[in-house]
């Protein structure tokens, strides 16, 4: 499949030297002192008094060259590890932090609870397409530690590489310590590390003491940060397109070169999120067709300069129900970044700019991604894929149904979907007609009563215990 | 792995040299006709069935284990009379007058076949006439009509009527099926019954001749 281009050549020069003068000309504020120090001694202009920092173009280039463009996300079960590369395969995750919830039985929203991050991280452990998991902040824990708290129901109930927000470096400490308790030593950890964190630089350029020291933290234990930046056209960014895919990017790079100039080659990827101002609302936008298209500026313009690995917003929507309008915006948003050569294109289940995780939409979401992913795999046109010999086999008049051209490939060639009707009107009535959302409904309630990820060994079962145990004591 | 197991297995897998060889060995053997049309032939046509079902098996893996079935199936039906086995009916089928479309009509009787039926596909543009011919010729007890054009479904009405003025209607059940083909216009037609999808005629088929009695429920 040939790669999709959004840029000229001319024009991703253009943004690359724009991002970079907005760090030099214009700089950030970064609240740790501890982090202005380090960049004053790598060569950045530091005014500790208004904390302003401003990045030198070379000390930028320089340091986000550190960055690996290989980043491995490790999981439970070695056979889910992923493999970030320049052209490698693409994956996906679900959104991660959503605090509203569609109880699948009701079809109800409500808050989630812990029950519902146990149920999430199965069905994620049970959907292919899903690549790794990501899980919603529940209400019925006390929410200042919930992003502690979840970390061992989620590594219970998936076999699959997780992401998770710290709210604090302390807190990254934690979650480190129970990773640990399930990988073993430093080293395994670091080789294969089975969590991901998640933080982001405040629009328009600030970056808090919490979002740093996660990064520094991270880096050190060489667990791989996405870093995220969510600008906002017309209230936190300059309203156009070409403005906030500036912003967002120019932001991304900055928190990237902090990142490799305290630990360089630490594992890191480009996750910006750029969002526009409902002018009629006030509200904020995350799934436009204008997103779709700077996600997939963004893919090529970090493809063509620093090749490091990449995860867009992909399965969003602005929709707050499982409808087709959440369908409408889900695709063009996961099409165009897929298409550009993303690593990742997440945010599987999420409805309502990400605020709410919908299980039926993550069932759906999977056969969106299988779909894309099958695209991404493209088609061979070799003498054998022409079918020539089965042609001639066959002749005018003839049929392939059972030809051994047909055995060999009818499998591999398509994707099927699990939950699409594509029947008779007559069997679909006699099976009750039920719609796409309803056949997803079905198979997650199977998938919540059927499947059962392998359980983490006791011994580690007590060790996350007594960590979350201590946390509870203070 | 039993020779009944074996032939089971070759059967499944579509391996139709192998089919009629275990058949072979089994008559040698001296294993009774109806146990090996049982046992080692129907029986995995019903596994092959369930696996269709279920989604775990396509058209292509049934019609290719369809086609092992009956090469045994071929070595052992002379051997029906003596062994006092009624056969699986007969089923002539055919696209209808007009209509040159082949690849549903073409389907449907290659899963026919698979089930185990004797299925004489005249092939496509068939004329009334020539299915009048055919039922008498070949003593069928069921006639399959396809059709792809909304404008050659009145060949359907016209084949159904050409049967009934040859007497035949009262020992030969009429099936139709094709994409613009609905259950309201068999009811109209007179047509004994429907099939909404190409795969799914052949339980038709067993339903239609079953309501005949022509069929031995051993089989």
């Amino acid at each position: 499949m040939n790669i999709f281009k959004v840029l000229s050549e001319q024009e991703v020069q253009k943004l690359h030297s724009a991002s970079l003068e907005v760090l030099n000309a214009i700089g950030l504020k970064i609240a740790s002192e501890k982090v202005r120090k380090m960049l004053e001694e790598a060569g950045a202009t530091v005014d500790h008094k208004t904390t302003l920092v401003r990045f030198p173009p070379n000390l930028v280039d320089e340091s986000i060259k550190e960055a690996p463009q290989r980043v491995i996300y490790g999981a439970r079960n070695p056979k889910y590890d992923l493999v970030l590369e320049p052209g490698g395969e693409t994956y996906c995750r679900p959104l991660t932090g959503a605090e509203g919830y569609i109880d699948v039985e009701t079809g109800k929203y409500r808050m989630a609870k812990m029950s519902d991050v146990k149920d999430w991280a199965r069905l994620v452990d049970a959907l292919d397409n899903i690549s790794y998991c990501a899980v919603p902040y529940p209400d019925d824990v006390p929410a200042d530690t919930r992003d502690i708290r979840v970390m061992p129901v989620v590594l219970e109930n998936t076999e699959k590489h997780i992401l998770l927000q710290p709210y604090s470096g302390e807190h990254m400490e934690c979650m480190i310590e129970l990773a640990l308790a399930v990988m073993g030593s430093e080293e395994e950890l670091k080789k294969r590390p089975i969590l991901t964190v998640l933080t982001s630089v405040l629009s328009p350029l600030q970056l808090e003491e919490y979002a740093t020291d996660i990064m520094l933290i991270a880096g050190k234990h060489g667990i791989p940060v996405e870093i995220n930046s969510a600008a906002i056209a017309g209230g936190t960014a300059p309203v156009t397109v070409a403005g906030v895919t500036l912003l967002s990017h120019a932001e991304v790079l900055a928190g990237i070169a902090i990142a490799e100039i305290a630990n360089p080659g630490a594992p890191i990827v480009y996750r910006p999120l750029p969002l526009f101002l409902d002018m009629s609302s006030g509200g904020v936008l995350d799934a436009t067709v204008e997103n779709a298209m700077m996600a997939a500026a963004q893919v090529q313009l970090i493809r063509e300069t620093y090749g490091i690995p990449t995860n867009m917003f992909g399965q969003i929507a602005d929709a707050l129900i499982t409808d087709g309008q959440s369908m409408i915006e889900r695709v063009f948003n996961t099409l165009l970044p897929a298409l550009a050569g993303a690593n990742i294109v997440s945010g599987a289940g999420s409805l309502e700019h990400t605020y709410t995780l919908d299980p039926v939409q993550l069932v759906i979401d999977d056969e969106i991604l299988g779909m894309t992913y099958r695209m991404l795999r493209g088609f061979e046109v070799n003498d054998d894929t022409l079918g020539l010999d089965a042609l001639a086999r066959v002749g005018p008049g003839g049929n392939f149904l059972a030809d051994k051209h047909t055995l060999k490939y009818f499998k591999a060639e398509y994707f099927r979907p699990h939950i699409f009707n594509r029947r008779s009107r007559e069997i679909w009535q006699s099976e009750g007609e039920r719609d796409l959302n309803e056949n997803a409904r079905q198979r997650a309630i199977t998938i919540l009563r059927e499947h059962k990820p392998s359980p983490l060994a006791e011994d580690i079962v007590n060790e996350l215990d007594s960590i979350i145990k201590r946390l509870e004591q203070g | 792995m039993s020779l009944l197991d074996e032939l089971n297995t070759s059967v499944m897998e579509g391996d139709r040299d192998k089919v009629e060889e275990l058949t072979r060995q089994a008559l040698d053997q001296g294993v009774e006709v109806k146990t090996i049309l049982s046992d080692g032939l129907i029986a995995a046509m019903d596994v092959v069935g369930q696996r269709f079902e279920s989604g775990e098996m396509f058209i292509p893996e049934m019609i290719v284990a369809g086609e092992a079935m009956t090469r045994g199936l071929n070595i052992l039906r002379p051997l029906f009379k003596e062994s006092g086995i009624k056969p699986q009916g007969t089923v002539v089928i055919g696209t209808v007058q007009g209509d040159m479309h082949a690849i549903g009509k073409s389907l449907a009787s290659m899963m026919m076949e698979g089930a185990g039926f004797r299925v004489i596909d005249l092939g496509v543009n068939v004329s009334p006439e020539q299915f009048v011919k055919s039922v008498k010729e070949e003593d069928a007890q069921l006639v399959g009509m396809s059709a792809l054009l909304t404008t050659t479904m009145p060949a359907m009405k016209a084949t159904i009527e050409a049967l009934k003025e040859a007497g035949l209607l009262d020992k030969v059940k009429t099936l139709i099926g094709g994409a613009p083909v609905t259950q309201e216009y068999a009811d109209k037609i007179g047509a004994d019954g429907y099939a909404p999808e190409a795969a799914t005629g052949v339980q038709k088929v067993k339903e239609l001749l079953q309501a005949l009695r022509q069929v031995d429920k051993t089989i």
